[in-house]
């Protein structure tokens, strides 16, 4: 299968798997189920996703708030999304980064324990009308322009860094910057 | 983390290297100070690193580059880091590649041009770094020699490290220090290469975007200077 395992911080006992779905022709569907609870997990536009790192990042943030019981929203799920986001709205970075209707390509995120994310994936992949696409190819399906635009990236500071690497960077520091 | 190695310990910190999140990284975890009340000394802890990760993140956003931040964690009182690979600290670098060598001034050139331009981005955006030294500094050593005359080159091989000090709403008199302490380290950590502080001084000045700024900064650095010539001979 095409899903990405990573493990997060130790303290968490926490992995975050990925899936990486194009062509999907039922979004509304599946926006119901997350909605209803149905389906566990997080979907995220992948055209705002240039490295699956961005998102390990967020998670791994969002799976020591919910340890540390400390979550900001209601769910470890909402809050990847939240992390992911510069907004401190969290309304604001939940439509920013959560799918629409129209999206066509989406980025499946879950939290789990070690081996417990079989039951889940095969509900997602039950669910979702669309190609399965390797991880590796995630940064094909980013708007990078947009992605500059989200994070408020300069010139400058891409001649010294890379992409990824200013982004998580700003998501670290989310809590106590502005 | 898991498989931690401990790398240093400093004044204020362990730094520890190891896989996380799938990256090689570096955690500079910041230790108890015992001397201090428990609650003060975890509040300072706190407002310390989350004040080193703001100054990461805004040197990056002027164009010096800095490791990546994967994790700020006041609780552990831990940031946790990019592993900058293939780079060495710069006095290491001196050390071995310039002190007792003939032929290097294309090199030491080189350094003077990297950092001054580096220098003077941060203070034209009016943060300090507040120890500047050799050991604060890493250069990495991954591409071929023969680009030691390319500008662009000389600014993005060095990284800054070791924000512990740095400051975002520095003045003029702060900036003038700086520059100071940078020329204080340079004397006696390199004291056979004494062009280093000069070629810096050169390039900080030339790459200084706001002229008249720059002048304000030259003016106190010489008066800073002179104070502290008069403090070495009175001991
Ligand atoms: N991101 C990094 N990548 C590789 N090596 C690093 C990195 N950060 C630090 N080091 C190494 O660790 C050493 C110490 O790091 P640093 O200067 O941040 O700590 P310190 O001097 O103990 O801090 P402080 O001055 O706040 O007490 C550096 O000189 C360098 O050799
Ligand atoms: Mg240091």
């Amino acid at each position: 299968m095409d899903n990405y395992r990573v493990e997060l911080d130790r303290e968490t006992g926490l992995y975050c798997t990925m899936l990486l779905f194009t062509d999907i022709t039922n979004v509304p569907e599946i926006r119901e189920k997350i909605i209803t609870g149905e389906l566990r997990c997080c979907m995220v536009k992948a055209s705002l996703i240039i490295d699956a790192f961005q998102v390990v990042v967020a998670a791994n943030k969002a799976a020591l708030n919910a340890k540390q019981n400390r979550l900001i929203t209601k769910t470890i799920y909402t809050e990847i999304l939240f992390y992911l986001s510069t907004s401190k709205k969290i309304s604001r970075a939940l439509t920013e980064f959560g799918i629409n209707d129209s999206d066509k390509n989406i980025l499946v995120i879950l939290i789990h324990e070690i081996n417990e994310e079989e039951s889940t994936l095969k509900q997602v992949l039950g669910s979702i009308k669309g190609q399965t696409v390797p991880i590796s190819r995630i940064e094909e399906f980013a708007d990078v322009n947009l992605v500059k635009k989200t994070y408020k990236i300069s010139k400058d500071e891409l001649c010294i860094s890379s992409l990824v690497n200013v982004i998580v960077s700003r998501i670290s520091c989310k809590d106590f910057m502005l | 983390m898991q498989d931690l190695e401990l790398i240093a310990q400093g004044a204020e910190a362990r730094l520890y290297k190891g896989l996380y999140l799938g990256r090689m990284s570096l955690v500079k975890e910041r230790f108890v100070k015992n001397y201090r009340h428990p609650e003060l000394d975890a509040r300072l802890t706190k407002d310390r690193i989350k004040a080193e990760a703001r100054a990461i993140i805004r040197a990056k956003s002027a164009g010096i580059a800095t490791p990546a931040l994967y994790l700020v964690d006041v609780e552990r009182r831990s940031i946790y880091m990019e592993y900058v690979e293939n780079a060495i600290v710069l006095k290491d670098f001196i050390d071995e590649n310039i002190s007792g060598k003939t032929d290097v001034d294309d090199l030491v050139e080189f350094i003077g041009r990297g950092l001054g331009a580096l220098i003077a981005k941060l203070h034209a955006k009016h943060m300090i770094h507040g120890d500047l030294t050799t050991s604060n500094i890493l250069f990495k050593n991954d591409s071929v020699e023969s680009s030691y005359n390319d500008q662009s080159e000389a600014e993005t091989r060095f990284v800054m490290i070791d924000f512990g000090l740095a400051r975002l709403d520095s003045t003029v008199e702060d900036k003038a220090v700086d520059l100071y302490v940078l020329e204080r380290s340079l004397l006696s950590a390199h004291s056979e290469v004494p062009t280093l502080f000069s070629r810096i001084f050169h390039h900080y000045q030339k790459h200084y975007q706001n002229k008249s700024q720059c002048e304000q900064v030259l003016a106190k650095y010489k008066q800073v200077q002179a104070r502290g010539r008069k403090r070495l001979m009175i001991g």
